[in-house]
C-alpha cells in the first residue's frame, strides 16, 4: 500500500469556517453472523464480549494490567549505602551481604530475577571504576568488585539458593512456646518464611482461625513431608580450589560434606521442631480435637438413645399386637354366640313351620274325605314320607309350603302344594323318587 | 493440589475423516505435524473391524477388509448422531451391514463367535481410543484433550454425539471447530513470523475459499478473515463430487480394460469391484506425482490377474466432466456470497483428491487475479489436524471455564459490519479503513498527511462503502477451452475491484495544523465501532496534539 494513497486534501471552499465537523447519518446496522470460535483474536473478542467492554476499554484494561507489573519493578530506588557497605573488603565475599551490597536488602529472596539484573545495571552505573576515575578517585574498585560478585552468585540459581540457604539476615530461630499472643500471628510469619525452602510449589499456608479441617490437616500433611532444597555449601570452611593436591582435595570434599549433612539434619530438626510446636499450640487443632470428641460422645449418646427407642418400640409393638389379639377372640366368640343363637331360632321357626304343614295336613283330614277315618298305616306312611320331604327343605320353602297350604281351600288343592314340592325336588335330584309314594306326581 | 512438577497439557489436534484420519501435535519449534500411528500411517484409515476375538482399528483393520469385509465397518464418520432412517439409503454396500437400534443407526457384526450390535457411537469411541493410544505411544506421555475437527454440515446432535463418543473414549474435548475454520488457522499460524507471506494489509482483511475436497464430498467455503477473526459467510456441500468419484472413473476404466482382455465381466462382481476399488485409489494417487500409473490387482476374478496401466493426460480426459463440476460448485459459492473469483485474496486446498495436478491448474485458471493466492503449501490430507492443534495450544493456556464461555453462541454470533468504511483521500478514490464483514466491536488506526506544505487545514470525509464491480471485464475466464495449455500470458488481467462510497457518513475538519512540509504532518484517524453500530472517529495531529472526535449514533439517519 502506498504512502500516497493516504493523502488529505483541504476543505471545499462551501466549507463555513466556523464548523468543526457535519454528521451526516450513522452507519448502516450491523449483520449477525457466527464468528468462528478459533484463533487467539477470537479469544480477546470474547473477553471483550464477556465482560461487555468496547475495544477501549479493553484495550486499557489489558494496558492497566501489564504496567502494573512494569512498575513495580521500576518504582523502588536504591537503598541508602552505608560507609561499612562501601568500605567492604571484596576479599571476604562469603560475609558480603549480597542483597545489600545491590540495595535489595528489604527483599533478599522474594527478588525476582528482573529486580536483580535492573538493581545490578544501576549499581554498575553509579560505581563503576571509569565513572570514578573521571571524578579524580583513582584506582578504588573495592566495591565495584563487591557489586559484580554479589551480581555473580545472585543471578546464578544455583549459588543464589546455596547463598539464600544462610542468608543470615533471616532469622531461623523459633518462638519460645510460653510467647503470649495470637499464635496465627507468631506463627503465620514463621511458616512463610520457611515456605521459600520448599521444592515443590504452592505451599499451603497457616491459614486463620476459619480454615477448614481439610485444609488445616492438608498444611501439617505438607510440612511434616516438606521437601527443602536448603543446603550449606556456602559455609563450606575450605575450598577444593584452594589446593593443586588431589589428595588434600579428597580430604576438603569429604570434610565439607560432612559438615554440609550435619547442618542439613540440624536443619531438618529445626524445622520439625517448629511444626511440632506448631502444631501442639494451634487453637485450631484443639479445637478440632474437641469438636471429635463431642461428636463422638455426641454419636455414643445418640447410639445409646437409638437403643432404647428401638426397645421400647419392640415394647410397644409387642403390647399392640396382644391387644389386637385378644380383640380378634373376644369378637370370634361374640359371634359364634351371635351364630348359635341364630341357629337356634332357625331351628325353633323349622320346627314350628313343621308343625303348622302336619296340622294342616291333619285339618285336611289326611286327604281323606271329613266323614271317613283315614286309616293308621296311611297316616304313619304320609307323616314318614313327610319328614323326608322336611329334611329337604329349607326354612324359606317351608315357609313357602306353609303359606301355600294357608290359602288352600279344599284338601285336593293342599295335596297338590305338596305334590308338586316333591316334583321339584325330585326333579332336583335331592329327593330319591322312590321315598316318596304317597305325594309322588305319579298320584 | 497442582505443584511445580506438573508437566504442560498435552492437548492433540483430530480430525475424523470419512476415509482417513490424522492426529497432529505441535512440535517443541511450534511447527505443526501429524505423527504416525503404530503401522508408520499419517493417513489413519477410519475402519474398525471385528475379527474373531480382537477388535482392529486403522490400518490392521484395512489389511483384512478383503478377508473379513462383513465385519469390517466403513465410512461411518458422517453416520454419528443420526438416525438409522436417514442413514441407509448411503449406507456403504459390502462391508457389515447397517442395522436399526431403537431407531438409531447401528451396525451387526460378528464378535467373539457371537452376534454383536455396536451404535455408531461406539464404533467412534473404539477407534477415538485408538488414535488416542497411538498418540500417547508416539508422545510417551498421556494426551490430556484434544480439539475435534468437524464438517459445516454437522448438526447440533451430531456434534454432541462426537463429543460423548470422543470423551468415553477418555479423551477431554475442548473444542469442536469447523474443518474449513481449522484449515485457514493452520495457514495463520502455520509460518513462523518472517515466513509469514504478505497479505492484502496490516489488519490483514482476507477473504478466503476454502476447498475441501474429501474422499466422500466437496465442500466449498467462503470465509472473510478480518484481524485474525474469521467468519464463514456461506459453504456449499455436494455429497457426489469428491475423492471416490475419481476413483469410481478409474475402476470403471480398468474393469472394462478387464474384460477386453478376458471377456470377464466383474461389473456384478462386488469382491472384485472391492479390490479393484483398493488398487485404484493407489494408481490414482500415483497420478498425483507421475505421469503414468500402474495398476495390478492379484486375481481379480476366476484367478486370473489384472495389470494395467494408464497415463496422466488420458486420466484427466475421462475426469474433465468432475473438474468442471467442482468448479461449478466453486463458483457457486461464490456467486451466493456476490463474489467474483477476483475478488479473492485465498484459495486453501484441504483434501487428498486436492493434489490431482490438473484440477489445481484448473483453479488456478479460475482465480486469475495474480495476487490471489493458492495455498497447497501444507499436506492437504493433514492441514484440518494442524489447524486444531494450533487451537488446542492456543487454548491450553486457558481456563476451562473461558473456553466453555466462548465457544458459547451468545459470545460467536456477533454483528458484523454490513458495509465498509473508509475514507476519500485527495485524489477522490475511496480507501477502505474497514471492509464489511468485520465483526464488531472493532477499531482501527490509520495515519494520513497532507498534501501541501503548509496545511494549515485538514478535510476528513467518511463514507460508507459498497462493492462496485467493473462488469466489462468480467469474460476473461469465458470460453477456454480445457484442453489449452495454461500458458495465458497475453490475457488482459482484469483490477482488483474499486468500492465506491455509497453514503456519506461525516465530514471533519482539523484545523490550526502546525506547518510542515508534504507528508511531514502526521495525522492519526481511529475509527472504533461498538456492536450497537455506533460509530466514533477521532483524528489527531501527533506533533502538536490537536484533536477532534466525533461520535455517530447508528440511530441517525
Amino acid at each position: 500500500m502506498s504512502q500516497t494513497q493516504f493523502v488529505l486534501s483541504v476543505p471545499p471552499p462551501s466549507w463555513t469556517d466556523g464548523e468543526e465537523f457535519r454528521i451526516h447519518c450513522g452507519i448502516s446496522d450491523g449483520l449477525i453472523r457466527n464468528v468462528e470460535p478459533v484463533g487467539s483474536q477470537f479469544l480477546a473478542h470474547a473477553r471483550r464480549k464477556l465482560n461487555n467492554h468496547s475495544f477501549s476499554e479493553d484495550d486499557r484494561i489489558q494496558e492497566e494490567a501489564t504496567t502494573e507489573q512494569t512498575e513495580e519493578i521500576i518504582s523502588e530506588d536504591s537503598e541508602e549505602e552505608t560507609p561499612e557497605l562501601l568500605n567492604r573488603d571484596p576479599k571476604d565475599w562469603k560475609e558480603q551481604d549480597h542483597y545489600a551490597v545491590l540495595g535489595l536488602s528489604k527483599y533478599r529472596w522474594k527478588a525476582t530475577d528482573e529486580q536483580i539484573k535492573q538493581a545490578h545495571r544501576r549499581k554498575v552505573l553509579k560505581h563503576h571504576p571509569d565513572k570514578k576515575a573521571s571524578s579524580g578517585n583513582t584506582n578504588d574498585d573495592a566495591f565495584f568488585k563487591c557489586i559484580q560478585k554479589a551480581h555473580e552468585i545472585l543471578s546464578d540459581p544455583v549459588k543464589r539458593r546455596q547463598f539464600d540457604s544462610v542468608d543470615e539476615a533471616i532469622d531461623d530461630s523459633l518462638p519460645s512456646t510460653k510467647v503470649k499472643g495470637d499464635f496465627f500471628e507468631i506463627y503465620g510469619p514463621i511458616f512463610e518464611r520457611e515456605a521459600r525452602f520448599s521444592n515443590k510449589t504452592p505451599v499451603p499456608m497457616l491459614g486463620d482461625t476459619n480454615t477448614s479441617k481439610l485444609e488445616v490437616e492438608a498444611f501439617y500433611d505438607f510440612w511434616y513431608n516438606f521437601d527443602s532444597w536448603r543446603s550449606f555449601e556456602y559455609l563450606d570452611k575450605d575450598d577444593t580450589d584452594s589446593t593443586d593436591n588431589r589428595d588434600d582435595k579428597r580430604y576438603i570434599e569429604r570434610k565439607n560434606k560432612a559438615e554440609r549433612a550435619k547442618h542439613k539434619k540440624e536443619d531438618n530438626i529445626r524445622l520439625r521442631k517448629i511444626i511440632d510446636q506448631a502444631l501442639s499450640l494451634d487453637p485450631r487443632i484443639q479445637r478440632f480435637k474437641q469438636e471429635e470428641k463431642a461428636a463422638k460422645e455426641a454419636k455414643k449418646k445418640e447410639k445409646e438413645e437409638a437403643a432404647k427407642r428401638a426397645e421400647e418400640a419392640t415394647r410397644k409393638a409387642a403390647e399392640e399386637e396382644k391387644q389386637k389379639k385378644e380383640m380378634a377372640e373376644a369378637e370370634a366368640k361374640q359371634k359364634q354366640a351371635e351364630e348359635k343363637k341364630e341357629k337356634a331360632a332357625k331351628k325353633k321357626a323349622i320346627r314350628n313351620e313343621r308343625k303348622n304343614i302336619k296340622t294342616h295336613i291333619k285339618d285336611y283330614n289326611y286327604f281323606y274325605p271329613d266323614n271317613e277315618t283315614p286309616p293308621v298305616d296311611v297316616i304313619d306312611i304320609q307323616l314318614s314320607e313327610l319328614d323326608s320331604l322336611f329334611e329337604n327343605l329349607s326354612l324359606e320353602d317351608l315357609q313357602n309350603v306353609r303359606k301355600q297350604l294357608d290359602s288352600v281351600k279344599d284338601r285336593y288343592s293342599a295335596k297338590k302344594v305338596l305334590i308338586e314340592e316333591a316334583k321339584r325336588l325330585v326333579s332336583a335330584g335331592t329327593l330319591s323318587a322312590d321315598s316318596i309314594k304317597h305325594f309322588s306326581p305319579g298320584i | 493440589m497442582p505443584s511445580a512438577t506438573d508437566s504442560k497439557p498435552v492437548i492433540i489436534g483430530l480430525r475424523i475423516g470419512q476415509s482417513y484420519s490424522s492426529i497432529a501435535i505441535i512440535n517443541k519449534d511450534g511447527r505443526a505435524g501429524c505423527i504416525a500411528n503404530e503401522d508408520g500411517e499419517r493417513q489413519i484409515p477410519t475402519m474398525v473391524a471385528f475379527s474373531g476375538e480382537e477388535e482392529l482399528t486403522g490400518t490392521q483393520a484395512r489389511v483384512q477388509l478383503l478377508s473379513n469385509a462383513k465385519n469390517t465397518i466403513t465410512q461411518f464418520r458422517n453416520f454419528i448422531g443420526k438416525s438409522y432412517e436417514e442413514c441407509k439409503s448411503i449406507a456403504n454396500i459390502g462391508t457389515a451391514q447397517l442395522v436399526d437400534k431403537d431407531g438409531q443407526a447401528a451396525y451387526k457384526v460378528e464378535f467373539k463367535e457371537e452376534e454383536t450390535i455396536v451404535t455408531v457411537q461406539e464404533v467412534c469411541t473404539k477407534y477415538i481410543t485408538s488414535l488416542k493410544e497411538s498418540a500417547e505411544n508416539f508422545l510417551g506421555q498421556p494426551v490430556t484433550g484434544t480439539v475435534l475437527a468437524v464438517p459445516t454440515y454437522f448438526t447440533e446432535q451430531q456434534k454432541n454425539s462426537l463429543k460423548i463418543a470422543t470423551e468415553k473414549a477418555g479423551l477431554k474435548v475442548l473444542q469442536l471447530i469447523n474443518e474449513p475454520s481449522a484449515a485457514a488457522l493452520a495457514y495463520e499460524l502455520g509460518y513462523i513470523s518472517g515466513q509469514k507471506l504478505m497479505t492484502a494489509n496490516e489488519y490483514d482483511d482476507r477473504v478466503d475459499v476454502i476447498v475441501d475436497l474429501g474422499s466422500d464430498s466437496l465442500d466449498v467455503s467462503v470465509m472473510s478473515v478480518r484481524s485474525g477473526m474469521y467468519t464463514i459467510l456461506g459453504t456449499t456441500h455436494d455429497p457426489d463430487l469428491g475423492g471416490a468419484a475419481f476413483d469410481e472413473l478409474l475402476a470403471k476404466h480398468f474393469a472394462n480394460e478387464f474384460k477386453r482382455k478376458t471377456k470377464i465381466d466383474i461389473t456384478d462382481n462386488k469382491r472384485a469391484l472391492v479390490k479393484l476399488r483398493n488398487a485404484v485409489e493407489i494408481t490414482k494417487k500415483t497420478l498425483s506425482s507421475n505421469s503414468t500409473a500402474p495398476c495390478s490387482v492379484e486375481s481379480l476374478a476366476e484367478g486370473i490377474d489384472f495389470h494395467g496401466n494408464i497415463n496422466r493426460t488420458r486420466f484427466e480426459i475421462m475426469a474433465n466432466k468432475l473438474f468442471s463440476k467442482n468448479l461449478e460448485i466453486i463458483s457457486e459459492a461464490l456467486k451466493k456470497n456476490d463474489l467474483e473469483p477476483q475478488s479473492i485474496d485465498e484459495v486453501i486446498l484441504v483434501g487428498g483428491a486436492s493434489r490431482i495436478p490438473k484440477l489445481q491448474s484448473k483453479i488456478r485458471e479460475m482465480f486469475v487475479n495474480p495476487s490471489t493466492l493458492i495455498r497447497q503449501d501444507f499436506e492437504p490430507e493433514e492441514v484440518v489436524a494442524y489447524g486444531c492443534a494450533f487451537q488446542g495450544s492456543l487454548l491450553s493456556n486457558f481456563a476451562d471455564k473461558i473456553i466453555n464461555d466462548s465457544i458459547n453462541t451468545s459470545i460467536t454470533s456477533t454483528p458484523h459490519l454490513l458495509k465498509s468504511i473508509g475514507i476519500v483521500n485527495d485524489k477522490q478514490e475511496f480507501i477502505t479503513l474497514i471492509p464489511e464483514n468485520t465483526p464488531l466491536p472493532v477499531r482501527r488506526k490509520f495515519t494520513f498527511t497532507n498534501y501541501l506544505e503548509n496545511q494549515k487545514e485538514i478535510y476528513i470525509t467518511v463514507w460508507e462503502g459498497i462493492h462496485q464491480h467493473q462488469e466489462e471485464e468480467k469474460k476473461v475466464e469465458e470460453g477456454k477451452n480445457d484442453e489449452k495449455d495454461e500458458g495465458g500470458e497475453d490475457i488482459k488481467l482484469p483490477q482488483r475491484p474499486i468500492n465506491i462510497p455509497d453514503k456519506l457518513l461525516a465530514e471533519m475538519v482539523l484545523k490550526d495544523l502546525p506547518e510542515k512540509l508534504i507528508n511531514e504532518l502526521k495525522i492519526d484517524i481511529i475509527i472504533e465501532v461498538d456492536i450497537h453500530s455506533k460509530c466514533i472517529i477521532t483524528a489527531k495531529e501527533i506533533s502538536s496534539d490537536k484533536k477532534l472526535e466525533i461520535e455517530i449514533d447508528g440511530k441517525t439517519k
